[in-house]
């Protein structure tokens, strides 16, 4: 018969209470019988840590070991076990130093992840599932007092300024929109001291940023435990800094063709200025938020603005021309440039007015950017009629010489509008079959909702943002969406609040991260999503490798290129352990590498 | 079989569920039933069906304010616009396990069943169910009656505790004289370490497009699905059932072990060093485990039991294998910067 302790273990856990035992059993434990003890565990998994659950996944250790490119972040793994009450633990990382230098401490970022309560499918899905409550692990904080949780009561409190606001309240009991924008909740910018419980563990997320100067080589440093003013222990942290920096990601399909990453809903001036925000206060928050989506690889961000539903055109033509200022100083690509451009009557009378309208977006676009190729869109997820109405109206878009994306399904954007649409953004889960009609006419095509956002667990956008939908030959990713927002105009009846999973409707709030008044709080689903794209630059990596080795003409180089490349196609995609995959895609490179020196 | 009040509270009093998860919620008994029906044709012409023994038609009435906001789920197509008549139009469901998987009959009475059939309208049967209530991924499964067709949706990735039921779940659907039938098997095997063999509780629910209705809350409300109460298995049929477990683990290892050694052992494609190393050491302590257990005809409880630690690795030996090189990896990533 299967105990019950014994369906813990298969289920990946295996409860507190036996840790105590597990520790004497390991006489040589780093940690001995000292006050806490830390497990390495695997930072990017699928597996739900939580407080009162050690997963068999973890490992009792002293180290932890980071393998990263130049210019690379990276994140490692662990949790911290205490076997008493401890009111203060302080965590201090050192600098790192090796042959080839020295990384200095601010490079090494500690955030804890908060577990609280969300929706009963919060982990898997972004359906709405308010009538349950689970604890999941998901913010990644400095500090943790940021989110109060009540476990007895199942309940979220936020601190706003110096009081905790209830965010998990019923929609029956929403009062008012909550203004993420100006309301002051505010993270710590280092990692602030922990309170630990015996019996409940708390995980440790460590993001590793390799300068891009950083030599290749190994840097070595550690990470102080110090509890109630004592240090209780102290880990190793280890870095082998890789000797090539990550490429930006090209197609599985051609090497020559951009990889687009893109997300929906990452503009903010639309809703600043309904809400009457500053505008020196939205281009700060606004840099913020550009900032953090390219160091998670979010490198063709979308232009938000659009000059449909404007009273005053000049206005809109200079809000948007300052928006695409903004996205190029950031650092964006803006070629191609996507952009929310509307290529749809907007109740417009006539034809005329629409084409002065696109006249004067292509105009904007073309003349901040420099080039024509541009994609607008057009109606979200049309039906039919919308489908048929958008086609008629693309002619003179394309006669302008600029390009539509749009959101796509199957058995109506292809087959009634395939001619005109440029950049196909296909909804579901990503297979090679839906990509392969749009190349048939030389089309991108992306997906989105192949899960939208809003799961928590950051297995599922390593994968699904990365080799998946990659090796499936997608041309990008353009998923919906960076947070829920509030919306433009509805925000008033809606009353929603970013930080609340129990508002009830369809759909959870759809968020990799929670927008503050000073940026946005991170989660390990955003952490998924950048290892997703590091994996593709990987593979990127890979192939250029094997392209250059394949032309050198030499056998050995060529056929170390083509067996990487055979384990590259071989890789099941769909079910391979990623984290393996890294490490293996790491030892192809380096393999052609030095097939090439020799 | 309707299930009454008395059979909710013995359910709730057998499993280990919380009392809360039960009130007002449907409960439904699955049975242990070692010569389960299997297939529509058998499961129509069963005894079960025949006299109603174990149904369960507690359906109502989709929301339809819920149903019309489904529009906007990119990922699944429902025709939740065609609202005949609920008369004439039951849905019902019957359940049964044995030591071989679970098993599911849904009868969707149709009274225009040759019109739909004629005119290739299709019904859809959208099924949820998670095995657990608490920490546990969750299925869906949209089954189109006429063509046959089924769509999978994996919410979970898949990883040492979940795998997608695409590959296992054995579905048939076929009209029949009174409607459209469903037959749905779900194999142990893919479920291995879920097993409800404590008198456990499932959520689940299956709703019906055409005209919509539901069994327990809307779709991804899990919060609001009925509940399914698996009968505690006898010890015999306990042995059973996790004997199968034992032989479907050990010879996925064997055939995974294979496949890994010929690749890394491989003097071109693999790698010597991890093979000698790392893999071959475990493959062939977890073979001279599985021989010394004897044949697997003659498996016992005392076989089970001597099994139960490896059950894991066995099962998901290709997971096994890349923990193992990724550690192989990572200490030849450091290896000369001791």
């Amino acid at each position: 018969m299967i105990t019950k302790s014994a369906s813990l273990r298969l289920l990946g856990v295996c409860v507190l209470s036996n840790i105590a035992s597990s520790l004497n059993a390991a006489p040589h434990a780093p940690w001995g019988q000292g006050p806490v003890a830390c497990y390495e565990v695997p930072a990017l998994s699928s597996v739900v840590r939580l407080p009162d659950a050690l997963p068999t996944d973890a490992r009792l250790s002293s180290r932890l070991r980071v393998v990263a490119a130049q210019g690379e972040f990276e994140p490692v793994s662990f949790l911290v076990v205490p076997q008493t009450d401890i009111g203060r633990l302080v965590l201090k990382a050192s600098p790192l130093s090796g042959t080839g230098g020295s990384i200095t401490a601010d490079h090494v970022d500690i955030k804890v992840v908060k577990c609280w309560y969300q929706g009963g499918t919060a982990w898997y899905s972004y359906f709405g599932d308010s009538n349950r409550r689970e604890l999941v692990p998901e913010l990644l904080l400095h500090d943790e007092t940021l989110v109060r949780v009540d476990r007895a009561k199942k309940e979220n409190y936020l601190r706003v300024g110096g009081e905790y606001t209830w965010v998990s309240y019923p929609r029956d009991q929403a009062t008012e929109a909550f203004n993420y924008l100006t309301e002051p909740v505010v993270d710590s910018t280092t990692l602030q001291p922990l309170s630990l419980k015996k019996g409940e563990n708390k995980q440790l997320w460590v993001t590793v940023k390799v300068p891009k100067t950083a030599d290749a080589g190994v840097y070595r440093g550690n990470i102080e435990l110090i509890a109630d003013g004592k240090n209780v222990g102290t880990l190793e942290l280890a870095v082998r800094v890789l000797p090539f920096e990550l490429p930006m990601p090209k197609t599985y399909y051609n090497l020559d063709l951009e990889y687009l990453v893109t997300l929906y809903g990452t503009g903010i001036y639309e809703i600043c200025d309904r809400l009457g925000i500053a505008p020196e206060v939205a281009d700060r928050q606004q840099r913020a938020i550009y900032k953090d989506l390219l160091e998670h690889n979010v490198f063709n961000c979308r232009a938000d603005l659009q000059l449909s539903h404007q009273p005053d055109r000049a206005q809109a033509i200079a809000a948007l021309r300052h928006e695409l200022r903004m996205m190029k100083e950031a650092g964006f690509v803006m070629k191609p440039l996507l952009s929310r451009g509307w290529a749809y009557p907007a109740g417009e009378k006539d034809l005329d007015e629409y084409k002065a309208r696109i006249d004067d977006l292509v105009e904007t676009l073309a003349s901040e950017v420099g080039h024509h190729d541009i994609y607008i869109t057009s109606w979200d997820e049309a039906g039919v009629d919308r489908v048929k109405i958008m086609r008629e109206r693309a002619e003179y878009t394309t006669a302008k010489g600029i390009k539509l994306w749009v959101t796509t399904h199957p058995g109506r954007h292809f087959d009634l509008a395939g001619y005109c649409i440029d950049y196909a953004n296909h909804g579901g889960w990503p297979k090679r079959e839906n990509v392969a009609t749009w190349h048939a006419l030389g089309a991108k095509v992306a997906s989105y909702a192949g899960p939208h956002t809003g799961p928590e667990n950051p297995d599922i956008f390593r994968r699904m943002e990365g080799l998946a939908r990659y090796k499936a030959y997608y041309d990008g990713s353009f998923n919906y969406i960076y947070y829920s927002g509030l919306h433009p105009t509805l925000y008033k009846q809606q009353k929603a609040n970013v930080w609340n999973d129990f508002m009830g409707g369809a759909f959870r709030p759809m968020n990799l991260v929670y927008p503050t008044s000073s940026g946005v709080i991170d989660t390990i689903a955003w952490e998924g999503f950048r290892e997703g794209i590091d994996d593709v630059r990987y593979a990127t990596k890979l192939k250029q490798e094997a392209a250059k080795a394949i032309s050198t003409g030499k056998v050995e180089a060529v056929y170390t290129a083509k067996k990487a490349l055979m384990w590259l196609e071989l890789l099941d995609e769909t079910t391979a352990d990623l984290n393996a995959a890294r490490m293996e895609m790491i030892e192809h490179i380096l393999k052609i590498q030095t097939a090439m020196e020799d | 079989m309707r299930i009454s009040t008395a059979m909710l509270l013995v359910a709730a009093a057998v499993g280990s569920v919380n009392a809360d998860e039960v009130q007002d919620r449907k409960v439904y008994e699955c049975r242990y039933m070692e010569n389960a029906p299997y297939g529509v044709t058998a499961w129509a012409e069963s005894e079960m069906v025949k006299t109603g023994t174990g149904k369960e038609s507690r359906f109502v009435p989709y929301n339809s304010e819920a149903a019309k906001g489904l529009i906007l789920d990119a990922t699944a197509l429902r025709d939740v616009s065609s609202a005949p008549e609920l008369k004439g139009r039951e849905t019902s469901f019957y359940m049964v396990y044995n030591s071989r998987g679970w098993y599911i009959y849904i009868d969707c009475r149709e009274p225009q069943i040759q019109t739909y059939v004629d005119e290739r309208k299709d019904i859809a049967l959208e099924i949820f169910f998670s095995p657990g209530l608490e920490r546990v991924s969750y299925y869906q499964m949209i089954v189109n009656q006429l063509a046959s067709r089924v769509s999978h949706y994996d919410w979970g990735m898949p990883h040492r505790h979940y795998r997608s039921l695409k590959e296992h779940v054995r579905i048939e659907s076929l009209p029949i004289t009174t409607g459209f039938a469903t037959f749905l098997f779900i194999p142990w095997e893919c479920l291995y370490d879920r097993l409800p063999l404590d008198g456990d509780h499932w959520r689940f629910s299956l709703m019906r497009w055409g005209p919509s209705m539901t069994w327990g809350g809307k779709v991804h409300d899990t919060g609001n699905f009925g509940l399914i109460h698996f009968q505690p298995p006898s010890p015999s049929q306990r042995v059973e059932i996790e004997k199968r477990i034992l032989r479907a683990a050990w010879f996925e290892f064997r055939a995974t072990a294979t496949a890994a050694a010929n690749f890394w052992s491989d003097e071109e494609l693999g790698d010597l060093d991890f093979y000698d190393g790392a893999l071959k050491p475990l493959i062939d302590q977890y073979t001279a485990l599985g021989e010394s257990l004897g044949e697997p005809d003659g498996w016992d409880a005392e076989t089970v039991k001597k099994g139960r630690p490896v059950l894991g690795d066995w099962m998901e030996f290709r997971y096994k294998v890349a923990e193992l090189r990724t550690e192989f990896l990572m200490n030849k990533r450091f290896a000369d910067s001791k």
